[in-house]
């Protein structure tokens, strides 16, 4: 039975997110909401593909990896963010998830 | 030649003024060849997973059969080649950012080809790869659109 919580998961990520990007959340917020949603239901996924067998361990990580890097790339184009603060605020928001979401694939994901 | 000197004096601060204020001003760097470029990528890679996972399961399905392993060969070629191009005419270093996650996603993807033997790329495996690739092409699109209307200078 799946234990994630997609709601949850992007709104424990923009929490995270928040207070690291301090100024830049104003004008950033609309990217940071949209890819926190999509990281999360990224896991909610992975973790039903992951129970019905249609997709590996290794499998989960690479697709786990391209979804971090489209994220990135939004917020790359997002002027003005700056990559250092995207790249900070994105690590704090998965660093939070690290429990949850590991348990849930019962591997180690993030 | 009081009256000259004054000429020549408001000409030459006119010219410095231009001068300080040209060089305050961002480069421009929208590419026409890189909008290009990602527009051609867009439409390689999503023909490309269409017919792999139409084919998956198939030997020609596998990412040993020659056409599939070139495919990646040649994409990273170009886009490898699109980040010199932009490097060295100095533009815009987050379009260099995104086409290096996008190379890192072609690799990601050619793995995911690679790791699921004679099956190949399923739907499972294809559709959020290109989700993800097709992603970081739209963001290189606002990129640039931002960096054509001058709204953003890269």
């Amino acid at each position: 039975m799946a234990t994630l919580d997609v709601n949850k998961v992007a709104e424990d990520m923009l929490a995270k997110m928040k207070p690291i990007l301090g100024q830049n959340w104003e004008k950033a917020k609309e990217y940071v909401k949209e890819e926190s949603a999509k990281l999360a239901l990224a896991f909610v996924k992975m973790e039903a593909q992951k129970l019905a067998g249609t997709i590996t361990e290794q499998q989960a990580k690479i697709l786990f990896d391209m979804q971090k890097n489209a994220s990135l790339a939004v917020l790359a184009a997002a002027g003005g963010i700056g990559d250092l603060a995207a790249a900070q605020a994105m690590n704090a928001a998965l660093g939070a998830l690290k429990d949850p979401v590991n348990q849930a694939l019962g591997f180690k994901l993030l | 030649m009081v009256r000259g000197n004054l000429g020549w004096r408001v000409v030459l601060c006119s010219v410095a003024a231009s001068a300080v204020f040209l060089a305050g001003c961002p480069v421009p760097r929208y590419d026409p060849k890189l909008e290009a470029a990602s527009t051609s990528w867009k439409a390689q890679v999503g023909r490309f997973i269409a017919e792999a996972e139409a084919s998956a399961g198939t030997p020609s399905g596998e990412y040993e059969s020659e056409g599939n392993k070139q495919f990646y060969t040649d994409m990273q070629n170009a886009i490898g080649g699109q980040i010199a191009q932009t490097r060295a005419v100095s533009g815009s270093p987050r379009a260099v950012e995104i086409m290096e996650l996008l190379s890192k996603d072609i690799e990601n993807l050619r793995k995911l080809h690679e790791s699921n033997g004679k099956s190949g790329l399923t739907s499972e495996l294809g559709d959020p790869a290109r989700a993800a690739i097709e992603t970081e092409l739209r963001a290189l699109d606002k990129l640039q659109s931002e960096l054509r209307s001058g709204s953003d200078n890269g």
